[in-house]
């Protein structure tokens, strides 16, 4: 263990490590394993899920084969400290195989953003859709995955292919809108 | 606000809509470590997936992917590759995917009765016809099958319709065999699966085969609810299946409702209850029907001016439920009015009905009747027996409180009342224009 420590980034947060070791037990076999990991990661993976399928049954779709997934390939899991970042890549690629399959076959129609988060029964979820809905496509990505996911924008630009600057840029710009949204509201009561 | 507090905002709401299938998860990681898992290497061209094919897929990749076998068997891809799934359903669910040449290349439990059956015997490499024969057989055996349930669901999942439904009718028919040979008299029904309905079963925590069984009947009526069906057993809903006509659902025998008081024994109750003598009650109808979460009989029959319909527990034999209505259209011009529920009231009853020997109310003495009840509710409104329409009276529970429901309708009004059942308080009440 104190090997693998000298390797790891030096901002390695705690929560990374206990992720890692629930990985390693995971791969060994221990099933109840994925009960920590889920608690610690369906949010995150359901969200970026939400927002690239828009649509909560393919969501939940991509976060039940995302954990398969995870449960198969778990021994390849190097430990780097970035746990997240490896169950969100993930969850990437399913999320682009169904889109592709969609593109090919039906047209799903998209849900909004009220309705995945349910604003229905939890009212409070409300200006959460307002925001996301506000925001372009891909900076709403980096912002979901920012927000829940935890992920370093380094992390993100790896994840999306994208130069850090892009990444920080779109971050920076996401944010600046969505505190306009709030001033606005503000004025308009 | 600050970035961190908006991004907190964020993660909060996902984190309340995020569904938790942990236990899904587990059960399939459990099925993936000790299950036989066939090999899938065929590539369907076009359409998605079946859910089987995506399963055993994965779980082939996690085999090699782990490199180590849990006693893992693999099959040689040629003979091992599955076109078919066949589901048998009783309590106990059975999973068998079957080859082009109806070889079952792997069993699987779909809950834990099953997996306590297929502990003893090993299914694999035989032929499908062969296989529903032994489970019937087990399931005989084992009392899964017997007089009081006797219904057998099977689900056949396939590319090709044909291929799904020989499949059907063979099977049907083995099953069929296989409890005459035990003695038993059975009831099969025989569907084709349709795509999509493993996301139900995932939801209810039923079978695939199961799940769009109370599919269709929740369709063919929409008064039933999901939620409830699937709580039911697979014979509770082969009787449902009895009594709605569901397509592309092919059914032989007839399902048995021994566990129930019987049809004559749920008649004898409303007829006793109203305090009419069966050879007064004509166009007597019953039908075991399902209702809020149980299976009830459905007694309706006519007596003089009157309609009654009862609903009775088909378990208990406790009237639930009944209705009595004036039959309006009826010419009544021999003073014989419309008159309220039956049971005590005399006063407009003529034409040779007999008086009711006794309080009708049901069983529990320390409860006011239903009379009373009504009574209550028509002195409260003002309303004049001979004038009101459309009675009803149910005794239901409220908050732990037994409690009578009392409806009529009255001069243009609908009157609406929750009476105390024990002390013939008035808890509520409302009247609205009838419209």
């Amino acid at each position: 263990m104190q090997t693998k420590k000298a390797n790891a980034s030096p901002e390695k947060d705690p929560s990374a490590a206990r992720l890692e070791a629930l990985f390693a037990r995971l791969a060994q076999g221990e099933t109840a394993a994925i009960s920590p990991i889920y608690d610690m990661t369906s949010s995150a993976v359901y969200a970026y899920a939400l927002a690239m399928l828009k649509h909560s049954f393919d969501a939940e779709d991509v976060l039940h084969d995302c954990y398969l997934r995870l449960y198969a390939a778990a021994g390849n899991y190097r430990p780097q400290g970035k746990p997240m970042a490896y169950l969100i890549t993930i969850a990437r690629n399913l999320c682009l195989d169904r889109l592709k399959e969609r593109a090919r076959y039906a047209e799903l129609p998209e849900e909004t953003w009220e309705r995945m988060l349910q604003i229905d029964s939890i009212p409070d979820n409300l200006q959460t859709a307002e925001w996301l809905q506000t925001l372009k496509e891909e900076d709403r990505q980096i912002v979901v995955l920012h927000a829940v996911a935890g992920m370093k924008h380094r992390e993100i630009a790896q994840l999306m292919e994208l130069p850090l600057a892009t990444v920080l840029s779109r971050y920076a710009r996401a944010m600046k809108k969505l505190r306009k949204t709030i001033t606005e509201r503000n004025e308009e009561e | 606000m600050k970035n961190e507090s908006m991004e907190s905002k964020i993660a909060e709401a996902f984190h309340s809509v995020t569904p938790d299938i942990r236990e899904t998860l587990l059960s399939e990681f459990n099925k993936a470590e000790k299950g036989v898992i066939p090999m899938n290497n065929e590539t369907r061209p076009g359409r998605q997936k079946k859910h089987w094919v995506r399963y055993a897929a994965l779980a082939a990749s996690l085999m090699l992917m782990l490199g180590l076998g849990f006693g893992v068997k693999m099959i040689s891809t040629r003979n091992a590759t599955p076109d078919a799934c066949v589901m048998i359903d009783v309590n106990p669910s059975v999973e068998l995917f079957v080859n082009r040449k109806d070889v079952v290349v792997s069993a699987e439990a779909l809950n834990p009765d099953s997996k306590k059956l297929l502990a003893e015997m090993d299914l694999t490499g035989t032929n499908v016809n062969a296989a529903v024969d032994t489970l019937i057989g087990a399931m005989v055996k084992q009392g899964y099958l017997n007089e009081l349930t006797n219904s057998v669901l099977i689900t056949v999942e396939s590319e090709d319709s044909s291929r799904s439904l020989s499949l059907q009718e063979a099977l049907s028919a083995e099953a069929r065999n296989s409890m005459r040979n035990s003695g038993l008299e059975g009831a099969i029904l025989s569907q084709a699966l349709e795509h999509g309905e493993e996301q139900t079963a995932k939801r209810y925590g039923v079978s695939p085969g199961k799940a769009q069984l109370i599919d269709r009947l929740s369709a063919a009526n929409p008064s039933y609810d999901i939620d409830g069906l699937s709580a039911l057993s697979i014979n509770e809903l082969c009787l449902l299946y009895g009594r709605n006509a569901v397509e592309d659902i092919h059914a032989t025998g007839q399902s048995s409702d021994k566990a129930y008081i019987g049809k004559e024994a749920a008649e004898e109750i409303a007829l006793r209850h109203s305090g009419i003598s069966r050879t007064d009650a004509v166009m007597l109808e019953t039908e075991l029907e399902y209702e809020n979460g149980g299976l009830v009989y459905e007694v309706e029959f006519k007596a003089g001016q009157k309609e009654y319909e009862y609903h009775v527990s088909a378990v208990t034999g406790e009237v639930l439920k009944y209705e009595i209505e004036a039959r309006e259209n009826d010419a009544d011009d021999d003073g014989n009015k419309p008159t309220a529920p039956g049971g005590q009231n005399h006063s407009g009853s003529g034409s040779g009905h007999q008086t009711p020997p006794s309080d009708p109310a049901p069983a529990d003495p320390v409860l006011i009747s239903s009379n009373k009840a009504l009574k209550i509710a028509l002195e409260h409104a003002g309303a004049d027996r001979s004038n009101v329409t459309r009675i009803e009276v149910e005794l239901d529970r409220e908050h732990g409180t037994l409690v009578y429901e009392v409806e009529f309708k009255f001069n243009g009004f609908e009157y609406d009342y929750e009476i105390d059942a024990a002390t013939g308080k008035i808890l509520n009440h409302k009247s609205e224009p009838d419209d």
